[in-house]
């Protein structure tokens, strides 16, 4: 089974878009597309298409959906990551992960299920259904280039 | 809170008691105190109090229940593990896992749902 693992990103504090500090409460929900590092409270649901980044001092209760999580943090609540989930050694998590690719490190608690779906499948699967291409209805042939066109068919035909 | 970890899970191959070989299929119930590398099929349970190495060329279908098991191969069925459970990157595992310790390596393949209730106990 080969498989490409994605890389395990050692994460500058710098890089991150957007870092919510320790003593920011945030309850709701938030979407982004970057990447957000929380280090304070959270509750609510989290879309993201980027990274988040929870930090030790951060405790989350949320479901989440993102490209990529790698947690130091507490979390509470579901998470489903497209590409891979990291979870810290300091990192808590109760809930359940969904991904291609988790990686759990020496200290880290996890209490939840798990599932690793590598979509293998997908080159198997039937291929998509051809849409018949519209094509424009020929314009109605003059007399003479109908002649002309049945001339050219027949020397083909002949030939 | 995050005490005595075990230091390594690299160990040498010569220091196993015992190692059963690729081509041996066993079906039954093993019980055993030091180590064993299985490296063939096993089908059954199995009970250690020391460690149990699965072999990247091994298929268990067992119930577990051993101190430490390190996996660099396939496993079906539920594990407990009274100190600590590393999925080496190689390595499918189906089934729940019962560990106060748990380290999933990258690329490896974890099913099942786990659990790491002593150590909610412990904390402060």
């Amino acid at each position: 089974m080969s498989v490409d693992i994605p890389e395990i990103r050692e994460i500058q504090e710098g890089q991150i878009t957007t870092v919510v500090a320790e003593d920011l409460e945030i309850k709701g929900s938030i979407r982004f597309k970057s990447s957000v590092m929380l280090k304070g409270v959270f509750e609510g649901e989290i879309f993201s298409e980027g990274l988040l980044v929870v930090g030790s001092t951060a405790r989350v209760t949320a479901s989440i959906n993102t490209k990529t999580l790698i947690s130091h943090g507490s979390i509470t609540g579901n998470v489903i990551a497209v590409e891979q989930i990291v979870l810290k050694n300091s990192a808590t998590h109760n809930g359940d992960l969904n991904s291609p690719f988790v990686m759990i490190e020496n200290g880290a608690v996890f209490n939840g299920s798990c599932v690793m779906e590598r979509r293998q499948s997908d080159t198997v699967s039937a291929p998509p259904v051809e849409i018949p291409e519209y094509t424009e209805p020929e314009p109605v042939a003059t007399e003479e280039s109908s002649e002309a066109s049945y001339g050219s068919e027949n020397e083909e035909y002949e030939s | 809170m995050i005490g005595e970890k075990k230091a390594s899970t690299e160990f040498d191959e010569k220091d196993i008691t015992t190692i059963v070989a690729d081509d041996l299929e066993i079906k039954g119930t093993i019980r055993f105190k030091t180590s064993v590398m299985l490296k063939g099929v096993f089908e059954g349970e199995i009970y250690s109090e020391g460690l149990l190495v699965v072999g990247p060329t091994a298929r268990v279908m067992a119930s577990i229940t051993t101190q430490t098991l390190v996996s660099h191969g396939e496993i079906t069925g539920n594990v407990i593990a009274n100190e600590q459970v590393t999925l080496k990157s190689t390595s499918i595992h189906n089934g729940d896992i019962s560990t106060p310790n748990i380290i999933i390596e990258n690329g490896s393949v974890f099913n099942g749902s786990c659990a790491m209730r002593a150590k909610d106990i412990t904390v402060r």
